[in-house]
């Protein structure tokens, strides 16, 4: 099958699991400014596994707290709600489409470079300071989620992508333009419209390789894309192919880093894998 | 004998016992070597796990034979070449091969 569309494509996938129920009423309460902590907490509370992966994350050493979170409200107090929309985001996200093998190839392969991505892409948002972390994070988690839409639906198309990037030793982008007709950064990109996600995700995942388009959230997507490079260098999980990405220029320049500044986010990976890993657990 | 999962499976190890589906239908008789073909076959018929002998070791398993430090920083070399008149990109292939290395070690 060839995808023209890919707005369509996303729209029409047979078995596609729509966002939780929770998740949307969740979503209206964040954004919505007369809420208060205790509004949101009695939302997630219908769902204890929520409920249990928030205090999980919490008290991980992903925010590395001092004192003990004991329950969801004192979490929203916390972390705030910005942070806690993209926890329970990307916990959702994740346990939608979590592992399994297609072709001889192992979905958690694309989650532990997705992880990868996000970990560095966090450290690399806290070294420039910015508060949104958390949201840099899960861009950093969904930027390939195209991947994993066409792992999971289009299996035969998949393969053959696979097999294209072994026996031609090309980009995984340019095999999923030829076998699928569309690549995952259009996918995913279309798919985090559809489903209404805040704009720094869509446009990491449609911008990852190419930040020079996005004319928004810049800063993000350049982070995802650095992130992405490093990862994709450090042999971190697969991106698919185990050909190395190139750092944009302007990307480069746009976060103002030296390459002492690369140094240092290369010795922190470990570290910063470790502060995320938490979230393999989600990922089953 | 230790059994493994189909992803793990790699072209050079054997399988030793043969493989039933969930039907009781043989997928492939004992000693058969693993291929591309034999994976795909496991998978549709949704067989998850296959004996192979106890000697094809954890490094086999995890993907490749260990690799010596010099082919590491060969291999990273090789795929960074294109790149490296970029100074961001040959710093991070400096970097790409300590990570490795250090890796590896551990
Ligand atoms: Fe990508
Ligand atoms: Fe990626």
């Amino acid at each position: 099958m060839k995808i023209r569309n890919p707005r369509e494509f996303v729209r029409d996938i047979e078995g596609l699991p729509t966002l939780p129920n929770l998740y949307t009423r969740f979503r209206q309460k964040i954004y919505d400014p007369k809420s208060s902590a205790n509004d949101i907490a009695e939302i997630i509370s219908a769902d204890q596994a929520i409920v249990s992966n928030i205090l999980k994350i919490a008290n991980s050493a992903f925010y590395g707290f001092s004192r003990r979170i004991s329950s969801v409200t004192h979490a929203i107090v916390i972390i705030g709600f910005n942070g806690i929309h993209h926890i329970v985001l990307n916990t959702t996200v994740v346990k939608m489409f979590s592992g399994q093998t297609q072709g001889g190839f192992d979905l958690s392969r694309i989650w532990e470079h997705s992880l990868g991505t996000a970990a560095i892409a966090k450290y690399i948002a806290k070294k420039k300071e910015q508060k949104n972390f958390e949201e840099v994070f899960t861009a950093g988690l969904l930027h390939d989620i195209g991947k994993v839409i066409v792992f999971k639906y289009l299996p035969d198309e998949f393969r053959a992508v696979m097999e294209r990037v072994r026996e031609e030793n090309i980009p995984i982008k340019e095999a999923e333009a030829r076998e699928v007709g569309v690549d995952h950064t259009e996918i995913g990109k279309c798919l985090l419209e559809e489903w209404k996600f805040p704009e720094s995700l869509v446009r990491a995942a449609a911008y990852h390789d190419n930040p020079v388009l996005a004319k928004e959230k810049k800063t993000e997507v350049s982070i995802v894309h650095l992130a992405n490079v490093i990862t994709r260098a450090f042999e971190i999980g697969s991106g698919g192919d185990d050909l190395i990405s190139p750092c944009n220029e302007d990307a480069w320049n746009h976060l103002g880093f030296a390459l002492e500044d690369l140094d240092d986010i290369a010795a922190h990976v470990d570290e910063a894998l470790r502060e995320c890993a938490v979230f393999k657990d989600l990922m089953g | 004998m230790k059994t493994v999962r189909i992803n793990e499976l790699r072209p050079g190890m054997k399988v030793v016992k043969e493989v039933k589906d969930a039907q009781g239908m043989l997928v492939c008789p004992a000693d058969t070597p693993v291929s591309e073909r034999l994976k795909e076959l496991c998978l549709r018929r949704g067989v998850e796990e296959v004996w192979i002998a106890e000697e094809q070791d954890a490094a086999e398993t995890r993907g490749t034979v260990r690799e010596t430090p010099e082919q590491i920083r060969k291999r990273v070399r090789e795929k960074f070449a294109p790149y490296m008149e970029d100074p961001v990109m040959a710093r991070l292939c400096e970097l790409a091969q300590e990570y490795l290395l250090r890796r590896e070690e551990m």
